[in-house]
């Protein structure tokens, strides 16, 4: 009887190694290179945000591992932590590890967006990042945003910006300032809206031109709080605003709603329940190409133009091949990885986008000028806009 | 005498895991809550922070929002799972044996994406509004971003939930008991007054209570379909950790939502101890 169990219990055991071992073998787990690639190191890529950033990035490291001339150099890999899921985890993994002393880890380079790293270097130091030796980057040539504003430690990659998205059948001619964006909204009662600015950018957008359109263009990169406690007049004239527009914004079940997340706004767009909306320029054109978005809608930027911003490299002073980093940094801004982030996830080029080849909808590209890139990063005065809003304006939809 | 000893050590053996669980998870967040709350963003001792729920409009609003939809969830979500269970339970139809097998789908089903499908039907320009175009018909039904839509949404999931229970519980209800009392002469609504609700009222009980739980801490269905205002308890919540980054206000409305659910888990718990007196000696 005893032993019955015992073989029982074997089995059961056997079985349950037997299911670790095809899971091993499923996901990859332990050391399987092959004796070639062990020679290069590996230069681990972290990063964080939507899955198409994932795919993106992957994309390229991709194609720098099966390009004969940087294969030889090292192996990318691409660690990324979906939003949604841990978000705050890849500036917690960095502190922790930074806290803890490590040297030697596997975070050789982070790809993220440039309104991120204050709080990074808030959790860590001043100098977590190390400066970037440009010279050993001789696509940094291919660059046209070389003074970016976070300094000698960022090499951009992509860019992001906030367009106003419109439906050209009902728009013919689409507002050319803020002022006649204003102006076209109390003229088209419930067909414009924008996003609760709390819950995604392209609405807080909308909400922070309003303010940040009379204040000098330093105030857009600066997270010094005099540009709130200094300028409550700027920031009161703003929320008046808002408040006369409120009623003229898009309504259902008889009162004004403000979408949740930027693909709310956009979805209300896409079932042309309202003509115009702000929205990220490569969300829309992502969902053009899926067919989720009608061919009809068109970006158009304003003279003030909404906020953008950039993703680029930053490698911390805790990894542990930087060399090797500095040719992936100088792979992702290849003109042939530039064309894969666009065809990939519609990233906005950061170099001369008239030398891309292979372009899928080159065309959209014209809309897209980067030129008019308007960078903003204020910090946690951010967070001071979308809570005052809420206050504010979001009590107002009831 | 080995035997013995693995048998007084098994027990606690198999119930280490769950309960090591429980600490981690449950118990220790909550005393962790518990403490916050009480606190400033300083760590000094106050009571503020429930003052502001006690005396804030909006979380009165709130209160009363999702007091309204959790009661309106219940009392719908009961009415019509119980006479689907009842059908199910006495129709020995083909329809009922077919809905008999359909109707624990929607369990099935990842909470989001019945969230959007019920969306896409219900919003103004859905499949309503796009089907009564058809017909040269302009509607737009307005239930989306409205408390209509999250009582809408929650009855898709909690008809089903609720169903299952009371099938289960409907399952005493012997055959036999029915055909005697109809031989007796008795009318369907006395069979139903005096022999099917004794035996099924304590599982209805336990359904209205797990539905209400359930819609205090909501947070999906309301946050993609409800209006920005009134919200309720859960995202309400979810604006203090999110737009406000206000952790102690949030820890103490956790405590506080944390009671209201207290509340429901003490009706459940008594109508599940409650003997009736012909029950005892079952």
């Amino acid at each position: 009887m005893k032993k019955n169990i015992w073989m029982k219990r074997g089995k059961r055991a056997f079985a349950a190694a037997m299911g670790m071992t095809m899971i091993c073998t499923m996901v990859g787990c332990g050391s399987s290179k092959t004796t070639t690639e062990e020679e290069v190191p590996t230069v681990t890529i972290w990063s964080s945000g939507g899955q198409e950033v994932r795919e993106a990035l992957q994309a390229i490291a991709d194609a720098y591992n099966s390009n004969e001339e940087y294969n030889k150099i090292a192996k990318v890999e691409v660690q990324f932590v979906v939003s949604g899921t841990s978000e705050q985890s890849l500036p917690d993994r960095l502190s922790a590890a930074y806290k803890a002393g490590e040297k030697d880890t596997d975070f050789d380079l982070i790809a993220i967006d440039d309104s991120a790293i204050a709080n990074i270097e808030a959790q860590t130091s001043e100098d977590f990042f190390e400066e970037i030796d440009l010279s050993k980057i001789p696509n940094y040539e291919n660059l046209i945003f070389k003074d970016n504003i976070v300094g000698d430690n960022f090499v951009p990659y992509r860019g992001t910006s906030v367009y106003l998205a419109y439906n050209s059948e009902t728009v013919e001619n689409p507002p050319k300032t803020a002022e006649e964006l204003y102006q076209w909204i109390e003229e088209h009662p419930g067909r414009f809206t924008y996003n609760d600015p709390s819950t995604g950018n392209s609405g807080f957008s909308f909400v922070a031109n309003t303010i940040y359109n009379q204040l000098p263009e330093e105030a857009a990169t600066s997270s010094d709080e005099k540009w709130k406690t200094e300028h409550t007049e700027e920031w009161d004239n703003a929320f008046t605003l808002l408040e006369e527009l409120h009623p003229y914004l898009y309504q259902t079940a008889g009162k004004v709603q403000y979408p949740m997340k930027n693909a709310g706004s956009l979805e209300l767009l896409a079932n042309k329940e309202v003509d115009m909306t702000p929205a990220f320029v490569n969300m829309v054109l992502s969902q053009k190409a899926m067919g989720t978005l009608p061919e009809e809608i068109k970006l158009t930027q304003l003279e003030e133009p909404f906020l953008g911003g950039l993703a680029g490299f930053m490698i911390p002073s805790i990894g542990k091949d930087k060399e090797a980093a500095l040719s992936v940094i100088d792979f992702y801004l290849s003109y042939e990885a530039q064309a894969i982030d666009w065809n990939t996830m519609f990233a906005s080029p950061v170099v001369d986008s008239s030398k891309l080849e292979g372009l899928e909808h080159e065309d959209w590209l014209e809309e897209t000028n980067m030129d008019s890139l308007r960078y903003f990063s204020i910090g946690l005065l951010q967070k001071d806009i979308a809570a005052r809003w809420t206050e504010e304006i979001g009590s107002l939809a009831q | 005498m080995k035997q013995k000893r693995q048998k007084t050590w098994t027990p606690y053996a198999m119930v280490l895991p769950a309960f090591a669980v429980m600490m981690l998870v449950v118990v220790l967040p909550i005393i962790n809550t518990i403490l916050q709350s009480f606190k400033t963003a300083d760590g000094t001792f106050t009571m503020a922070n429930y003052q502001y729920f006690f005396t804030s409009k909006e979380a009165f609003q709130s209160l009363i929002f999702t007091a309204i939809e959790a009661f309106s969830t219940m009392i719908l979500a009961i009415i019509f799972s119980f006479l689907l269970a009842l059908y199910l339970r006495f129709s020995k139809s083909k329809i009922s044996k077919l809905i008999g097998r359909l109707y624990l789908l929607p369990r099935f089903i990842p909470g989001i994406v019945a969230v959007y499908a019920v969306m896409n039907i219900i919003k103004d320009s859905g499949f309503i509004n796009r089907f009564l175009q058809l017909f040269g018909i302009v509607y737009k039904p307005g239930l989306l971003y409205d408390i209509k839509g999250i009582i809408l949404c929650n009855l898709w999931f909690n008809i089903p939930f609720s169903a299952m229970l009371l099938s289960a519980a409907l399952s005493a209800v012997a055959d036999s008991y029915v055909e005697s009392a109809r031989d007796a002469g008795c009318s369907y609504w006395k069979i139903f007054q005096k022999i099917i609700w004794p035996l099924v009222y304590k599982d209805v009980i336990v359904a209205a209570t797990f539905i209400l739980m359930g819609q205090i801490g909501a947070f999906t269905i309301p946050y993609l379909t409800g209006p920005n205002n009134p919200k309720m308890l859960g995202i309400l919540l979810y604006q203090q950790v999110n737009t406000y980054l206000d952790y102690q206000k949030a820890a103490a409305l956790s405590v506080l939502m944390f009671l209201l659910c207290l509340g429901g888990a003490v009706v459940y718990i008594k109508s599940n101890m409650k003997e009736e007196v012909w029950e005892k000696g079952r």
